[in-house]
């Protein structure tokens, strides 16, 4: 299965690390908050990268899934799978509704439509304090069991959000390469020669909309219990923004690009963290050098010029031989 | 029963009226061109028939059912596609990928069944494959089907977007313009390709400027200027046609 090659290689990496480095700090820690992040931005990356829409608000649903958990099961004692599911039904109408008006809009109206739904989402958050807690957020939600066997560790919550996340990289995959992501392949490219071939556009953009706004709700259902915590800060429109970079960085329209994008990007203020107060000023500085000599983004090029490096070398090596 | 029939068709923008008062009809299986100076209105009556225009007024009847006021993707479902003159090439795709998206109406995978990779869809993929090689294959173009759009010359995108076109298996196929960058030994195998496309039972309207291959190929000559119908017939008639001579070189 060469379709799959790169997939099976995250999966080993993935599942090797915890079982090599089970107490490291950066597995099982940094680790979650990098498996969250990749998940989002491979689901990012089907509406940005595959069909060419640009959203900012993708962390309001994002953040609907997680208050939902949080709410449903603190405040009405839902079991927490019933508690997901029933965020995944708020989201499914808010973005289904939402879809076919908001992308009628192109480029900057697009994204500033999307902006405003993510402000409004964070609003509702911080003001409708009696349902969502304010600014300070909620906290105590029951610990996530599967059947009867209980997350209660980090290292346990290691295999959950990573299976989640294999989860997302496969159906991004499968997506991609099949009809229905040439459909979206087609809209980003000519959206009046994919209407000519016979491709209700406005359908299929408003599917995948829908698709990734479910696989975002579900993430941060899944978050909220892995935090015990959930509070406006962390979906925000700054977070929003953090993970267009990531789909940017990586490599737009690849989904292994979304991958690296959001390990970087996730890894790298672990890293920073010795500049203390410089941190952020060089985080946007390696952002701005990335951008500006790898345009293509991290992936695209990395896997681009790769094979074109190797081969020269070769060449010299054979050729310095045979003289 | 005429293939494609128009009514009385008129299309304003602002104080111009790009088409007025246009009627013709389209028998089947034949190459019908559509020729008149520039501005003349051809490429808006493209527009107009795949409803990215929508006429001011007047009908458009596709196989005796009206199309006027249909989506452009529904109007495709029913058998009619086009080709671009500014080509509209998905250029984030391979060429045969290009040509699947144009198999897009005789496969019926969706989005969830596709995200798990049902049984179906694999054996579908399969089937689209073969469908999207095979019209690459009868326009020439088997050598270049995992090129990347974006890295193949002029001639074979124009090439690549009639493949998409006929991956359809359409009734109709509209061409704007297929000729213009083209050099001689392109037209002359583009030549070929638009009677292999007529023979295979596909009719063929097209907008053309070269009119050594209008004359050429054409079965009926529709002549448009200012929006109007000026003549219509065989090549012969069109030539011989002082209106058109004028239309053309200006009045004495």
């Amino acid at each position: 299965m060469k379709r799959l090659t790169g997939f099976f290689l995250l999966a080993l990496i993935t599942w090797i690390l915890p079982i090599l480095f089970p107490e490291n700090y950066y597995v099982t820690v940094v680790g979650l908050t990098i498996l969250v992040n990749i998940t989002l931005a491979v689901s990012l990356n089907l509406l940005m990268g595959l069909a060419g829409q640009i959203s900012l608000g993708h962390a309001a649903f994002f953040g609907l899934g997680a208050y939902s958990s949080a709410i449903l099961t603190i405040r009405y004692g839902l079991n927490p799978w019933l508690a997901m599911l029933i965020g995944v039904l708020i989201v499914f109408l808010l973005s289904y509704v939402l879809s076919r008006p908001i992308l009628k809009l192109k480029g900057h109206y697009l994204a500033m439509a999307t902006l405003g739904l993510g402000i409004i989402v964070h609003i509702f958050f911080v003001q409708a304090d009696e349902i969502t807690g304010g600014p300070d957020g909620i906290t105590g939600l029951p610990a996530l069991k599967i059947f009867s066997f209980v997350i209660d560790s980090d290292f346990k919550w290691y295999w959950v959000l990573s299976t989640l996340m294999l989860l997302s990289v496969l159906f991004s995959l499968n997506i991609t390469d099949s009809r229905a992501g040439r459909a979206l392949a087609a809209v980003h490219g000519s959206e009046i020669a994919a209407q000519m071939m016979g491709i209700d556009t406005a359908k299929v953009k408003s599917q995948i909309f829908v698709f990734s706004a479910i696989i975002a709700s579900i993430t941060g259902s899944f978050f909220a219990h892995q935090q015990d915590f959930v509070s406006p800060e962390s979906f925000s429109f700054f977070f929003s923004i953090e993970l267009v970079t990531m789909v940017v960085l990586g490599g737009l329209g690849s989904t292994f690009g979304a991958v690296l994008g959001a390990f970087v990007l996730s890894i790298l203020p672990e890293f920073l963290v010795v500049f203390e107060d410089f941190e952020v000023l060089i985080f946007g500085a390696i952002l701005m050098a990335i951008m500006i000599f790898l345009p293509e983004g991290l992936f695209v090029t990395l896997t681009k010029r790769l094979p074109h490096l190797l081969s020269k070398r070769q060449r010299e090596v054979t050729g310095s031989a045979s003289s | 029963m005429p293939l494609l029939e128009v009514k009385g068709l008129e299309k304003n923008f602002g104080g111009l009226k790009a088409i007025s008062g246009l009627n013709f009809s389209v028998p089947e299986d034949i190459i019908f061109s559509i020729i008149g100076p520039n501005g003349a209105g051809k490429t808006t009556l493209f527009n107009l028939l795949t409803n990215i225009y929508k006429p001011t007024k007047g009908s458009i009847f596709f196989l005796e059912n009206e199309i006027t006021n249909l989506p452009p993707f529904k109007i495709a479902a029913l058998g009619i596609t086009r080709t671009f003159q500014n080509l509209q090439v998905f250029l984030n795709m391979s060429a045969v990928e290009n040509v699947m998206v144009g198999c897009h109406l005789r496969s019926k995978s969706g989005l969830l069944a596709s995200a798990i990779r049902l049984p179906s869809v694999i054996k579908e993929e399969k089937q689209v494959k073969e469908m999207a090689l095979e019209a690459l294959d009868f326009c020439g173009l088997s050598h270049i089907a995992y090129t990347e759009a974006s890295s193949l010359p002029y001639g074979i995108l124009k090439k690549l977007e009639i493949a998409r076109a006929l991956a359809m298996k359409p009734k109709l196929l509209l061409m704007d313009e297929p000729a213009a960058g083209l050099n001689d030994t392109e037209t002359m195998e583009l030549c070929r390709l638009i009677r292999q496309i007529r023979d295979s039972g596909i009719t063929v309207l097209l907008v053309e400027h070269n009119m050594g291959l209008v004359m050429d190929i054409s079965d009926r000559v529709l002549v448009l200027n200012y929006g109007q119908l000026l003549a219509e017939g065989v090549p012969e008639e069109i030539q011989k046609n002082q209106d058109v001579i004028a239309a053309y070189l200006g009045h004495d």
